[in-house]
């Protein structure tokens, strides 16, 4: 949708490559730790704030339910927890938590979740699109890691 | 000629005229004669229109009074000279889509627009039935058509529609306007849900004035309905919804800050077209709103206007300003793929303006940046991925149908058994998350943001 909030300036990098938040992970802390990505959500559970009414969280309300009880063949998710924070769309690796309103519509996968987070790490030191690795950062071809990360992010 | 049949025939000459003004002007006997015409009144093309004798309301210019007279477009008898029978068979409201038929579409005025609209999303409410329903279980078909006519005839009764009926009922062009207590009064109307601008004060000696009919849509005609759901019209003036505690607290009482139906919000940064002075049909087109008759399930269906419609290189705004400048009834087409119709103009030093609709002004249309949108990384980015700095996203969504209580069908119009009360666990509007879209009919994808709420 367009929710016809738009401003000039765009947001910036690091508002997409290193926010958990606008990755679809919900708000809390991300880290990476041997080669792997971390996240710590901060906002409560599905779980903890259902109490038996009818509750719709970006899905349909029977396969919400489905969710609710881990039913993983009425949902047709890997790994349909029911402890997944409220903000969540999806997890770190990659499952989706929440259905959405229209056919084709879902959140990242590992795979574009690594991709952005990858972007991240660089994003410290080669702020934007001025410095040349980012300007000649080609999709697919991603730069080898800088000696001084290495052995702190994740493989692409 | 003896001067006995002359008088004769004077006398039966002016019994011939005065029977024929008594039976155009004779009162019934119900009617006293203050309320008959004194005088023939005529539109400028000679067509008697006695309403006009009474009646001294000035419409707008397009509908003018000498012109069009009364009841053309408010029905009644206008050769009638008394009130009770001359007002017999009258519409108030001709835009009501129940009469627009007969009214604001009869052959000569706008037949092809009423078939639009009569069959436009915001005059069935499709897409919004069939999405509810989707949602709550109660079809696997999103595309499926119901319209809110089928729903008011009462043959679909379910928990999806009840909600329907109570908490959406009230946003749809079918909609009789002043029917709904409250705020909702303004709602609905038909044709003038969109086409009405308020008069000047008194405008006749009544101290009544005629609504005046535009076809320059104020925005807040829009935003009476598009302020729930994806709150787009609230979020483009800059409002966040927020909770509903009225904080930040003002004078030691609540925030001031509120909308007319009890919700409160906070002020944020409107849209940047909003802050130059871009109205919502600056940017949406006829097709868009009123539909071009084909029954499309959704409005992301019935969209033509993109960012890149306007934010694009000269070759294509030459296209779109050279379409506008040859504009004829003839060269409208139903193609919902076909250029849109923009106001947009070449002015004198070879620059396009979009030029407002109500305002006149020239908006300077400004290209992509080259380095961040067209960098080769950010092809699957949609415009609103980035430049959306903030939405406001509703998470925890869910409604309670209280059954000991009461609440307005706002179809029907009666108070029917079952509250619904609408809850969330928190709202919020920064960095909205993003998500991938398959687009239709291709194997591409794009980057979008995902709202909850």
């Amino acid at each position: 949708m367009d929710p016809h909030s738009t401003s000039i300036r765009g947001r910036t990098c690091p508002d997409c490559h290193q926010n958990p938040k606008t990755l679809g992970l919900g708000e809390g802390n991300l880290w990476n730790a041997d080669g792997r990505w971390y996240f710590s959500a901060s906002s409560r559970t599905v779980e903890a704030t259902v109490t038996g009414t009818l509750s719709l969280i970006s899905g349909r309300a029977r396969d919400h339910a489905a969710i609710l009880n881990n039913d993983r063949h009425a949902t047709g998710q890997k790994s349909p927890a029911n402890n997944h924070p409220l903000d969540a769309f999806v997890d770190i690796d990659g499952n989706a938590l929440v259905h959405t309103s229209r056919k084709g519509l879902r959140p990242f996968d590992k795979k574009e979740i690594d991709r952005i987070l990858y972007v991240g790490l660089c994003l410290n030191c080669h702020r934007d699109f001025k410095d040349p690795v980012m300007k000649n950062w080609q999709p697919g071809h991603a730069p080898r890691p800088c000696k001084n990360l290495v052995g702190c992010i994740p493989t692409q | 000629m003896p001067l006995r049949s002359l008088l004769t025939l004077s006398y039966g000459f002016f019994l011939t005229i005065i029977v024929t003004c008594a039976c155009l002007f004779s009162a019934s006997p119900a009617n006293s004669t203050k309320n008959r015409v004194d005088r023939v009144t005529t539109t400028v093309n000679g067509r008697i229109d006695l309403c006009l004798s009474c009646h001294d309301e000035r419409p707008d210019k397009a509908h003018a009074r000498e012109i069009l007279g009364c009841a053309i477009c408010h029905k009644g008898n206008p050769l009638a000279g008394d009130e009770l029978r001359a007002h017999r068979g009258m519409v108030l409201n001709p835009g009501e889509l129940q009469y627009a038929d007969e009214t604001c579409g009869q052959t000569g005025c706008h037949p092809r627009e009423v078939k639009w609209v009569k069959n436009s999303l915001m005059a069935t409410n499709r897409g919004i039935i069939s999405t509810l329903r989707y949602y709550w279980g109660e079809t696997d078909d999103h595309n499926e058509s119901i319209s809110v006519a089928r729903i008011r005839a009462g043959h679909m009764k379910s928990p999806a529609l009840d909600y329907y009926r109570k908490m959406c009922g009230s946003c749809h062009l079918s909609m009789k306007r002043h029917s709904l207590p409250g705020f909702l009064a303004e709602k609905g109307g038909g044709c003038t849900a969109c086409h009405l601008r308020k008069p000047p004060v008194g405008q006749n000696k009544k101290g009544v004035a005629h609504i005046q009919i535009t076809r320059n849509i104020p925005m807040s005609n829009c935003i009476k309905c598009h302020n729930r759901s994806g709150r787009i019209g609230l979020s483009y003036q800059g409002k966040f919804e927020s909770e509903g505690y009225g904080t930040p607290y003002q004078d030691g009482g609540l925030s001031h800050l509120e909308l007319i139906d009890g919700r409160f919000f906070q002020k944020m940064q409107p849209d940047i077209h909003y802050e130059k002075g871009l109205i919502c049909i600056d940017c949406h087109t006829q097709k868009e709103v009123m539909g071009n008759g084909t029954s499309y399930p959704h409005f992301e269906d019935q969209l033509q206007v993109k960012c890149i419609s306007c934010h694009t290189n000269n070759k294509n705004l030459e296209i779109l300003a050279r379409q506008r400048a040859t504009r004829t009834n003839r060269s409208w087409t139903p193609d919902m793929t076909a250029p849109p119709l923009l106001n947009i103009k070449k002015t004198m030093e070879n620059a396009f303006v979009l030029e407002g609709k109500r305002d006149k002004r020239p908006y300077p249309l400004k290209p992509p940046d080259p380095t961040s949108c067209k960098n080769p990384v950010h092809k699957r980015l949609s415009c609103q991925a980035c430049h959306s700095r903030w939405v406001p996203q509703c998470y925890g969504c869910h409604v309670r149908d209280d059954r000991s209580q009461y609440q307005l069908d706002k179809l029907d119009n009666i108070e029917t058994p079952g509250r619904w009360q609408e809850y969330r666990s928190f709202m919020r509007f920064e960095s909205p998350a993003l998500g991938v879209l398959k687009e239709k009919n291709t194997a591409g994808e794009e980057i979008v943001l995902l709202v909850p709420g």
